[in-house]
């Protein structure tokens, strides 16, 4: 009888601890934002025809990666304005090379000295932008100061009629 | 004694129907996946599956670009296309075609194969379309025109195996 008295209340510790665990469930885990990285290599300006004002700024290559198919695209953009968009199709991944664009995007090769570089032309800035669905700010994004080779020549205006 | 061994059994019984409960709930969450449908649809555009015997299909990364603000010419481009064909059981197929807004740029035929592969180095510089003003899409003022990219798979009948659709913005056009 004596044995019993002193087993009760440990017993009835026990119901309550098991009671406490199945009504307590599992914690509400709200869904993780998803995660996006970007990777860019080598953004490259290029004066084909030394004697010439126009260049192309090429990239050698962009990679993304996101956690979830949440990851819409990327953005290439020069000087603030958009010159590409890889989106991506139900995938997680985006790839980008300097093939895929021809001989790449034509910019101004400027004078020597006025991109604040003595020895070289303009600075352009390259940036790329990588978007989640539902977000207009970029979840991803760089910027790459780019010098260009300079070109001292004659600039021809056109022609205008008035 | 028997009261003893009556007062000890109780918390182990519902310990182990505790344990029970647990262990079934874990099984559920580790179910087995439910099957894809059989169409997705979604921000990036429309998946349509063909076929059975049409085994594999995937468009990667459609792009537009760029490369002269002063003008208003943009080039779309598809970096990867890919789809494959059972080759036991019909329909088979015998072509894939690339559209743009409904209008074919590119038609892929089989030779004898099971298999059609795109990259973008197939098309240098890609296919010209026009850049459209700011906005001229709805995709915001960074945006040009908006272009429904279209890669579908043919049969020998001349019909189509379904197909990947994608919603694409261009570049917006502002001198």
């Amino acid at each position: 009888m004596q044995t019993t008295r002193h087993i009760l209340p440990f017993a009835l510790i026990l119901c309550v601890l098991a009671l406490s665990v199945v009504l307590t469930g599992d914690p509400v885990h709200a869904a993780p934002q998803a995660t996006l990285s970007v990777t860019m290599s080598n953004p490259t300006c290029i004066q084909v025809p030394a004697k010439a004002g126009a260049c192309h700024i090429v990239i050698r290559s962009i990679s993304a990666s996101a956690s979830d198919t949440s990851f819409t695209g990327l953005d290439i953009s020069i000087d603030g304005k958009v010159r590409g968009r890889i989106q991506t199709f139900f995938e997680t991944t985006t790839y980008f090379n300097d093939r895929m664009v021809g001989a790449g995007f034509l910019v101004t090769c400027g004078r020597t000295g006025s991109g604040g570089d003595p020895v070289y032309g303009a600075v352009h800035h390259v940036d790329y932008k990588g978007y989640l669905f539902g977000s207009s700010t970029p979840a991803a994004f760089g910027t790459a100061s780019v010098f260009c080779p300079a070109y001292d020549g004659t600039v021809y205006l056109p022609l205008v009629r008035r | 004694m028997r009261k003893r061994l009556v007062v000890l059994t109780v918390p182990v019984i519902f310990f182990a129907g505790l344990l029970m409960v647990e262990l079934r709930q874990a099984s559920a969450q580790n179910a087995a996946p439910t099957p894809q449908p059989q169409n997705v649809s979604g921000p990036a555009g429309t998946r349509v599956n063909g076929p059975e015997a049409l085994t594999y299909k995937l468009l990667s990364n459609p792009y537009c670009y760029q490369p002269n603000p002063s003008v208003d010419q943009c080039f779309i481009n598809i970096r990867y296309y890919q789809a494959t064909d059972n080759g036991t059981s019909a329909p088979f197929m015998l072509s894939a075609k690339i559209s743009i807004n409904d209008k074919a740029r590119a038609i892929e035929n089989l030779f004898f194969e099971n298999n059609v592969y795109y990259s973008y180095d197939m098309t240098p510089g890609g296919f010209q379309v026009p850049c459209g003003a700011p906005n001229a899409g709805g995709g915001g003022t960074d945006y040009g025109n908006v272009y429904l990219v279209k890669v579908e798979p043919i049969d020998s009948t001349g019909t189509g195996m379904g197909y990947d659709q994608a919603s694409l913005f261009c570049p917006a056009y502002a001198p």
